[in-house]
């Protein structure tokens, strides 16, 4: 299987004033298409940094991050955009769905921005995105009208609204009840099932069977990546 | 509807409270602009446009040979425009019983062919019969006049009764009501039936292809050589200004004033736009970070707050396009009334409106553009970092941890300065608002003070200005028997030749007051020099009404006058400063001897040792009833109170019009405020969430936020004051030379009731600006505060 993901020699690091600090440093990474991959740390320890990375939404201070073969630090910030919108959907911790649109209509907005799905298709893919995720009732609402967990589950199928290849969720369920969060992650099981890449970051404990893959960082490095198939831990 | 337009428009209606503040400061803001636009449009078109109409005389030549001009053969002059006889006289009219006004009494030869110096019907009895007369209507506004009613004039000594046939309107005039002056119409016989002079005496031609003044008299004087070969001998030519309406500076002054506090109103609404969007981008600035991650470029987000300021662009043209046609017109139609002109315009041209669209739909992108672009800007990583609207960039001074006080006073006083660039703005836009709303109240204060001084400069009650000259004695002895006149003084009042590059002064349009040097009648309001002495050299002051007749004027130099035919050099002393026609004063006992052999007076000052209003209407009575019983010639008898409210009727208008709109400029800056303090108290909902767990009741919150409140108010006020003092005397210095002529400025006033006003309505906004969004603030739960994003 070809990689979908690629790290190679990324250093990330924040001056502020005269100091310096290293979020990430050296991180080699190889994630391939199909992949369920858990990122797990704790605060500080870089997890969210090397998402930013991964999304494009942050730029390595030196090293070469290759999503789907595009050097994606080449782009401008628009192509980078499209191009994330179009391939990589983000699920975030506190939903961020636009509140003065309805449910619906925030995955239409994604569809809107990128413009991959024909106009007189995308209202029936919406829906089917909704039923994916069970909220297809609460179409119409505004998203002050659900619950936490449906709010995650309106902004997963938003992420899902491109038929992007990626997924990336920062801590999903951190914010959800025990239930909630098993029907999320059943939900990521399910897509990655279908062939997506699915990656989660979080600072909670995971079980190591929920993953094909958990890479553990602190300090920015990695200091384990165990994969479920071979059922051993082993020094990335 | 598409997805980005539903976004924006449910987001103008998510922030109603911003939408619809800033929907009302673009509103005020176009409302100003556009009522600036459509009246300083119709005012100015119309003004002209009526005054033009009339085909307004160039020239007035008198002369008694008239008999001896072919009128066709002048007017087959290619030079000649337009030429009519229309002989003027000032007589005296009975407007209410007891009540006497001056009128002009004009005699027109043809009325339904009139060519020059036009007058419009008003009732459909044109022309008047004959032996009646036509009234100007305006003289309506300060008479009892009506159609068919019989007028009594004064000529002569005589009373000469004539029916009023109907009223006219002839836009060459001042009004009557602001003059308290009336204009009559009459033909030719009644004319000489009335006056007592012959007609056809009087010509006035308004000339071809001429476009300044100096072509006028460059035409008149080719004009004079050929009357002189016809032996026509010209006894006084007059040259009014150049194609401009007697009242033309009121209408200048509130153009002026309407331009510029219109311009201010809508610069400072367009500010307050920037900062409402300013704090909408704030807050969105996570849903920017959250649409770039979905896939949104530049473009899209541009496009979705573009829209939202359209939206809100869209509204206020909506509401504010109408009301300003309305408010144009209605103020037009405001000023028409009071400076008696029609309004001609009843349909807009399409660029005002294609204007004031693109004023309400640009400026308010453009001045969002700042704010607009660092929001398109910001990285998708700052955007979903950033804290919302609870970040707080500003630093907290260490001087601050020097406040002492209450903790609420200290903490109040640390975060007015935690947004700097935002405070300064508020205080900025509040200070030059409340700078604006002052100056307003000193330039009245400084007019109204002006008026007073002129007022009490005058230390008579009652002026008589004769058409006939007496001998002292027998003028003075008519009156001194009436009851509570304490003095009179005898002056005279005539033309005086000065020979000037000023046409419209040196063609007979300055007097002369010859009166004692050391008259007590008038307490003069010097702007140079001195007053007259008994020096034994000729000496005279001028009015700045006259002064420009005297170039260079420099006090101390001799200049040339005529006065009664002698030419004589006299000497410069003094400049004086009056609300009234030019004129120069010369002392009386060497204007007698100049001029005068026999001593002959035409002028009275009469003083009452009761100076009441009453007493003096009481008084004024009594010199009517002896004028009528003696036959007296008489051209006015005026009140100083009369007087008072003939400068205040002038003045009044622009006193009310500078008042309005400070009033509005203040409005503006008090809702930028509010939007400051709104913005102030919403970004930090959250905090207000945290104190109030740990302890703070609502009241201690919302003390929190008033005090903020008026502290911005304070230094608003400050600041305000602080700029006022030099707009106020720079204003002053304007207005005094636009209304009372050149190096006239008027003193700089400090208006006490202004200042008092303008501090409680600032510290009001202030109360109201914080203590309402806070008060809403304090009302949501602290869990909801505490979650507040």
């Amino acid at each position: 299987m070809d990689n979908i993901i690629e790290l190679n020699q990324v250093i990330r690091s924040y001056t502020q004033g005269e100091r310096t600090f290293t979020a990430l440093n050296g991180i080699e990474l190889e994630i391939k298409q199909g992949e369920y991959i858990a990122i797990v740390g704790k605060s500080g320890s870089g997890k969210s940094t090397m998402l930013n990375l991964i999304t494009g939404i942050d730029h390595p201070t030196s090293g070469v991050v290759t999503v789907i073969g595009t050097d994606i630090h080449q782009l401008n910030e628009s192509q980078l955009a499209q191009w994330r919108g179009k391939n990589i959907g983000i699920v975030f911790q506190f939903f961020q769905l636009i509140p003065t649109l309805t449910i619906i209509e925030n995955i239409l907005l994604a569809m809107e921005f990128v413009k991959t799905i024909p106009r007189n298709e995308r209202l029936q893919r919406a829906k089917n995105l909704l039923e994916m995720v069970s909220i297809l009732d609460h179409a119409n609402k505004f998203p002050a009208g659900l619950s936490g967990g449906e709010q995650q589950r309106a902004a997963i199928a938003r992420a899902l609204a491109n038929d992007p290849d990626i997924l990336v969720a920062d801590e999903p369920t951190g914010n959800l009840d025990s239930a909630t969060a098993d029907s999320v992650k059943a939900i990521f099981a399910d897509l990655v099932a279908k062939g997506k890449t699915v990656i989660v970051v979080t600072h909670a404990n995971v079980g190591e069977d929920e993953f094909d893959r958990v890479i553990r960082l602190q300090d920015g490095e990695i200091i384990s990546s165990s994969a479920k198939s071979s059922g051993q831990k082993g020094q990335s | 509807m598409p997805i980005i337009l539903r976004k924006s428009f449910r987001d103008m209606r998510a922030k109603l409270g911003s939408t619809l503040t800033a929907i009302l400061a673009l509103t005020i803001g176009l409302w100003g602009i556009g009522t600036l636009l459509v009246s300083m449009l119709i005012m100015n078109n119309d003004l002209s446009e009526n005054f033009s109409q009339t085909n307004p005389p160039h020239i007035a030549i008198q002369s008694s040979d008239f008999d001896k001009l072919n009128l066709d053969e002048l007017r087959s002059n290619p030079d000649i425009m337009a030429a009519g006889f229309r002989d003027k006289i000032t007589l005296r009219i009975e407007v209410k019983p007891d009540v006497w006004l001056p009128v002009w009494l004009y005699s027109v030869a043809d009325f339904e062919h009139l060519t020059v110096a036009k007058i419009y019907q008003q009732n459909e009895r044109f022309p008047p019969p004959e032996g009646t007369i036509f009234i100007e209507r305006d003289g309506l506004l300060i008479s009892n006049f009506t159609t068919g009613a019989l007028a009594r004039l004064q000529s002569g000594g005589e009373v000469f009764e004539t029916e009023i046939s109907g009223f006219a309107f002839d836009p060459g005039q001042a009004p009557s009501s602001q003059d308290q002056l009336i204009f009559a119409y009459t033909d030719q016989a009644n004319y000489t039936r009335l006056s007592g002079n012959p007609a056809k005496q009087r010509l006035i031609i308004r000339f071809a292809g001429v476009k300044t003044i100096e072509e006028v008299r460059a035409k008149y004087d080719q004009l004079a050589v050929e009357f002189s070969q016809a032996g026509i001998s010209i006894d006084s030519f007059t040259i009014p200004k150049f194609d401009e309406h007697p009242h033309q500076f009121q209408l200048n002054t509130m153009l002026y004033l309407i331009a510029t506090i219109g311009l201010l109103a809508f610069a400072m609404a367009m500010v307050l736009i920037s900062q409402l969007m300013s704090s909408i981008f704030t807050q969105q600035i996570r849903q920017i970070g959250t649409m770039k991650a979905m896939g949104a470029t530049r473009a899209h987000i541009f496009q979705i707050y573009v829209s939202y300021i359209l939206g809100i662009a869209l509204v206020s043209i909506a509401i504010g396009l109408p009301l300003a046609v309305l408010s144009g017109k209605a103020f037009s139609a405001f000023v028409a009334g009071i400076i008696n002109f029609d309004i001609l315009t009843t349909q807009m041209p399409a660029w005002i409106y294609i204007m004031i669209i693109a004023f309400g739909l640009l400026l308010p992108i453009i001045f969002s553009l700042p704010a607009l672009l660092k929001g398109i800007k910001i990285s998708v990583a700052d955007a979903l970092g950033d804290y919302g609207i609870n970040t707080d960039q500003s630093k907290v001074s260490g001087n601050h941890t020097r406040v002492s006080g209450s903790t609420t006073l200290s903490l109040s006083i640390r975060n007015v300065s935690r947004r700097k660039s935002r405070m300064i703005v508020t205080v900025a836009t509040m200070a030059l608002g409340v700078a604006i709303f002052l100056t307003g109240f000193n330039v009245r204060e400084s007019l109204r003070v002006f008026l007073d001084n002129s007022a009490q400069s005058l230390k008579y009650d009652v002026q008589i200005l004769m058409k006939e000259q007496l001998p002292p004695e027998v003028a003075i002895a008519h009156f001194d028997s009436i009851e509570g006149v304490s003095n009179i003084e005898a002056r005279v009042r005539g033309p005086v030749q000065v020979n000037s590059d000023d046409i419209t002064l040196s063609s007979a349009g300055i007097s002369v007051i010859a009166a004692p040097f050391d008259s007590i009648m008038i307490e003069r309001d010097l702007l140079q020099g001195t007053w007259l002495s008994s020096s034994v050299e000729l000496e005279f002051v001028t009015n700045q009404g006259a002064a420009p007749a005297f170039k260079p004027l420099i006090i101390g130099n001799s200049y040339p006058i005529t006065v009664g035919g002698n030419e004589v050099s006299a000497k410069l002393v003094g400049v004086v400063r009056e609300f009234d026609s030019p004129k120069i004063y010369l002392d009386l006992e060497k204007f007698n001897a100049l001029a005068n052999p026999d001593g002959l007076v035409n002028n009275l000052l009469v003083s009452l040792s009761d100076r009441s209003y009453d007493s003096v209407i009481q008084a004024k009575i009594q010199i009517e009833q002896a004028i009528e019983s003696t036959g007296m010639d008489v051209i006015v008898v005026m009140s100083q109170a009369e007087r008072a409210k003939v400068i205040f009727d002038h003045l009044n208008i622009i006193l009310m019009v500078i008042l309005f709109l400070s009033l509005l400029v203040l409005s503006v800056s008090a809702m930028g405020m509010g939007s400051a303090m709104g913005i102030n108290v919403m970004e930090r909902t959250r905090e207000i969430g945290v104190l109030r767990a740990i302890g703070a009741t609502p009241k201690v919150v919302i003390r929190l936020f008033v005090i903020e409140g008026f502290i911005i108010s304070a230094l608003s006020v400050t600041v305000g004051l602080l700029l006022a003092l030099p707009m106020s005397s720079l204003a002053a210095q304007f207005f005094g030379e636009l209304i009372l002529g050149e190096n006239t400025p008027l003193d700089f006033a400090f208006s006490q009731s202004g200042f008092s006003i303008t501090l409680v309505v600032t510290l009001l906004f202030g109360y109201l600006a914080s203590s309402v969004p806070a008060n809403r603030a304090t009302n949501i739960t602290v869990q909801e505060a505490i979650a507040y994003e």
